[in-house]
C-alpha cells in the first residue's frame, strides 16, 4: 500500500517542491486574486470572495506542484506567473 | 461503476503527499477537531457552567440602569471607548458587558468583563468561568503563546490539501466508497475502509472546515496584498466594508458632553424599526463626547434565514443616520460573505439539530483521522520494512494515541473541575491547570498500557466513569440533579448532564462488548497481525 519510492523525489528536490507548493502556490494565488479584482473592477467582491476562494486556489497550487518532475522549474513557472498577474494588475489599477 | 484511475506515476506522488501531510497534521487536527465538537455548544451549557447564571428567564434590559451598574462596580470605566453590550438570551440570561479601563496616553488598553443580570442588577467578573473558554481556545491551538493560532491556520490548510490528494487517490473507487464499510477482515482492511468511506461521507463537511478555519486564523495572509497594493496599507477601509461601525469617524479632540438622555432616546427608537429583528448587542463609543455614537446590532427572530445579522448607526448630539445594514433590504455581498462563512462554521444556522449533527460529523472527522494513523501503521507491517523501522511507526502511533484519545477522558475531568474549585481570583487557573495535567496524565497511562487496545479499554473506562461523574458532581456540588432541573424546566443544565450520563453508559457499555459477532477466520487474522513485529 505505501507508495512506490521510485516515483518519488529525491531530497533537494523534495525541498524545492515542498517549498513551490506553500510558497509558491501562495503568490500564484494571492496575485491571481489581486489581478482578477484590478482587472474585473469588482474590487470589493473579488476580494471578499477570496477570503474562501484564494485558500482553495492555493491548495490546488499545492497539489499540482507535486506533479512537476524538477523543483526549479516549477518554481520558475510560479515566479512566472506572479509577476505576469502583478504586471497587469499594476498597469490595470 | 468505476471512474477511471490516475496513471501510476502520478497515483503514487499523491498518495505519498496525502500520507505525509496527514501524519504531520493528524494529532493537531485531531484536538482541534474534538475541542471544536464541544465548542460548538459553548452557549448551551454556559449554565452548567456557571450555577449564578441558572436563572429564571429575566427582564429585559434597562439601559439607564445598566449604565449605572457599571459605573457602580468599575468606577475607571472609559465611557469615550469602545463598549459593547451583548443582550441577555435564553441560553444566558447577562447582559455581557465589554468596555476599556481608563488609562494614561501612550500606556496599553485594559480591557474589563462583566456579566449584569438585567433584574438584579448584580455585576460579577464575566470572565470567571471557563469551560467554554478553554475548548474555544484548545480548538485553535491558543494555548500555544503567538504560534498557536497560526500553526493551527496551517494545519487547516494543509487539511485542505489532504483532502484534495484523498479524493484524487480514491477517484477511481469513488461510488464503492460511499457505503463499502464492513467491521469484517484484517485490521488494514479495516482501516482502510472506515478512513476512505468516512472520508469520503464527510467530504463537504470537512472541505467547508478546512476552508473556513484557514480563513479565520490565515486572515492576515489573504488581506495582506489586497490592503497594500488598493488601500495603501490601512487596514480600515476595509474592515469598514465588512463591517460599517468600523468605518465611523472620529475626532479625539471632540469637547465633552453627556449624552446620557439622546442614548435612551436613540436605542428605545432603534428597537422599533425593524419589528422582524432583536437587538443583539449595543456598541457605544465617545459617550461623553459631542461626536458619541450608538451602534446597534440587530439579529433576525427568523431562526430559518441563513444571513441574520445587521446593524445601524446613529451620531448621538445630531440623531443623524450614519449607516444601515439590514437583510433583505439593503446588505450587499460583500457584507455577506463572512457572516455566511461563521454561519457554516459555528453550525447556528439550523437550531440544536443541525448543531448535533456537526457535533457527530466533527467526532467522525476525529475517527478518520485516527483510522489514518492506524492505517499508516498497518500498512508499513511487513518485510520491506526492518524491525527498528517497524517498531518506529508502532511507538510513533502509540503516542499518538495516547495524545488524541487521552483528550476524550480530560473533557469531563474540565466540567467537573469548575464546579468543584470555589470562585475567586485563581478559579480559572486551578480548573486550566487540572484539566491539562489530568490530560498529561492520561496520555502517559495511554503509553504505559503497552497496546493499543489494552489503551482503548483503559480510556473506555475512565471515560465512561468519569462523564457519568459529570452530572453527579453538578448534583452534589448545585443541588441540582438531573430531576431537580428537569422540574425547574432548566433544560440547558438538564440536558447537559443527560449528554454526559448518555455517554458514560455508551462508552461502558462499548467496552463491556468484546466484538461477540466476529468470526474466528476474522479474530486469527487480527491475532496474527498483532503478533508480527513489536
Amino acid at each position: 500500500m505505501p507508495a512506490k519510492k521510485h516515483y518519488l523525489s529525491s531530497p533537494p528536490q523534495r525541498v524545492l517542491k515542498v517549498s513551490a507548493a506553500i510558497v509558491g502556490g501562495y503568490f500564484v494565488a494571492a496575485s491571481f486574486h489581486l489581478m482578477l479584482a484590478s482587472v474585473s473592477g469588482h474590487k470589493e467582491i473579488v476580494m471578499l470572495t477570496s477570503t474562501f476562494s484564494l485558500f482553495l486556489l492555493w491548495a490546488v497550487m499545492m497539489v499540482v506542484t507535486f506533479l512537476s518532475r524538477n523543483g526549479w522549474k516549477i518554481w520558475g513557472v510560479y515566479l512566472g506567473l506572479t509577476l505576469f498577474f502583478s504586471i497587469i494588475t499594476y498597469f490595470t489599477k | 461503476m468505476k471512474l477511471k484511475g490516475l496513471p501510476p506515476r502520478v497515483y503514487n506522488i499523491f498518495f505519498h503527499t496525502h500520507t505525509v501531510s496527514g501524519i504531520v497534521i493528524s494529532v493537531a487536527l485531531y484536538i482541534i477537531f474534538f475541542a471544536g465538537a464541544f465548542t460548538l455548544f459553548r452557549e448551551e451549557f454556559y449554565q452548567w457552567e456557571n450555577p449564578k447564571a441558572r436563572t429564571q428567564k429575566a427582564a429585559d434590559l434597562n439601559l439607564e440602569a445598566t449604565l449605572n451598574a457599571i459605573h457602580k462596580s468599575v468606577p475607571n470605566v472609559d465611557w469615550n471607548e469602545d463598549l459593547r453590550l451583548m443582550m441577555p438570551s435564553q441560553e444566558n440570561p447577562f447582559i455581557k458587558v465589554f468596555g476599556h479601563l481608563k488609562k494614561e496616553k501612550g500606556a496599553e488598553e485594559e480591557h474589563f468583563h462583566l456579566n449584569i443580570h438585567p433584574a438584579t442588577l448584580v455585576a460579577e467578573a464575566g470572565d470567571a468561568t471557563t469551560i467554554g473558554e478553554t475548548l474555544y481556545r484548545l480548538h485553535f491551538l491558543d494555548q500555544l503563546p503567538v504560534l498557536g493560532r497560526y500553526l493551527a491556520g496551517f494545519v487547516s490548510l494543509f487539511f485542505l490539501f489532504a483532502t484534495l490528494t484523498g479524493v484524487l487517490i480514491h477517484w477511481r473507487n469513488m461510488s464503492t466508497k460511499l457505503w463499502a464499510f464492513s467491521l469484517k477482515n484484517s485490521w488494514k482492511q479495516l482501516w482502510t475502509n472506515a478512513h476512505t468511506v468516512f472520508g469520503l461521507l464527510g467530504l463537504p463537511f470537512q472541505l467547508m472546515y478546512a476552508v473556513t478555519g484557514a480563513f479565520y486564523l490565515l486572515l492576515i495572509l489573504i488581506l495582506l496584498p489586497s490592503v497594500m497594493v488598493f488601500y495603501k496599507g490601512d487596514t480600515r477601509p476595509v474592515y469598514a466594508l465588512v463591517q460599517p461601525a468600523l468605518g465611523v469617524k472620529y475626532n479625539e479632540n471632540s469637547p465633552s458632553k453627556n449624552n446620557q438622555q439622546s442614548l435612551l432616546t436613540m436605542y428605545q427608537q432603534a428597537k422599533k424599526m425593524y419589528p422582524d429583528f432583536s437587538v443583539w448587542y449595543l456598541s457605544i463609543n465617545h459617550l461623553h463626547k459631542a461626536d458619541a455614537v450608538l451602534n446597534v446590532n440587530f439579529k433576525s427572530k427568523d431562526a430559518t434565514k441563513f444571513d441574520i445579522y445587521g446593524g445601524i448607526g446613529f451620531r448621538l448630539v445630531t440623531g443623524e443616520k450614519l449607516y444601515e445594514m439590514i437583510p433583505g433590504k439593503n446588505k450587499t455581498y460583500v457584507q455577506q460573505v463572512l457572516n455566511g462563512m461563521g454561519q457554516l462554521h459555528f453550525g447556528t444556522f439550523g437550531g440544536l439539530l443541525v448543531k448535533t449533527l456537526y457535533f457527530l460529523m466533527a467526532l467522525f472527522t476525529c475517527f478518520v483521522i485516527i483510522s489514518g494513523v492506524l492505517l499508516w501503521k498497518e500498512a508499513r507491517k511487513n518485510k520491506n520494512y526492518t524491525a527498528e523501522q517497524q517498531h518506529f511507526h508502532q511507538r510513533v502511533t502509540t503516542l499518538y494515541l495516547a495524545c488524541c484519545l487521552g483528550l476524550f477522558p480530560a473533557t469531563p475531568v474540565l466540567f467537573m473541575a469548575e464546579l468543584v474549585f470555589p470562585m475567586g481570583k485563581d478559579h480559572v487557573f486551578w480548573v486550566n491547570t487540572v484539566f491539562f495535567g489530568t490530560w498529561l496524565l492520561f496520555f502517559l497511562l495511554g503509553v504505559w498500557a503497552k497496546s493499543e487496545s489494552k489503551m482503548v479499554q483503559l480510556f473506555l473506562l475512565l471515560g465512561g466513569g468519569l462523564s457519568i461523574a459529570v452530572s453527579l458532581t453538578n448534583g452534589f456540588t448545585t443541588g441540582d440533579w438531573v430531576w431537580v432541573s428537569w422540574m425547574q424546566h432548566n433544560y440547558f443544565v438538564f440536558g447537559t448532564d443527560v449528554f454526559w450520563l448518555l455517554i458514560g453508559l455508551l462508552l461502558l457499555l462499548v467496552k463491556s462488548l468484546d466484538s461477540p459477532y466476529l468470526s474466528v477466520e476474522t479474530k486469527r487474522k487480527r491475532q496474527q497481525e498483532d503478533k508480527v513485529s513489536v
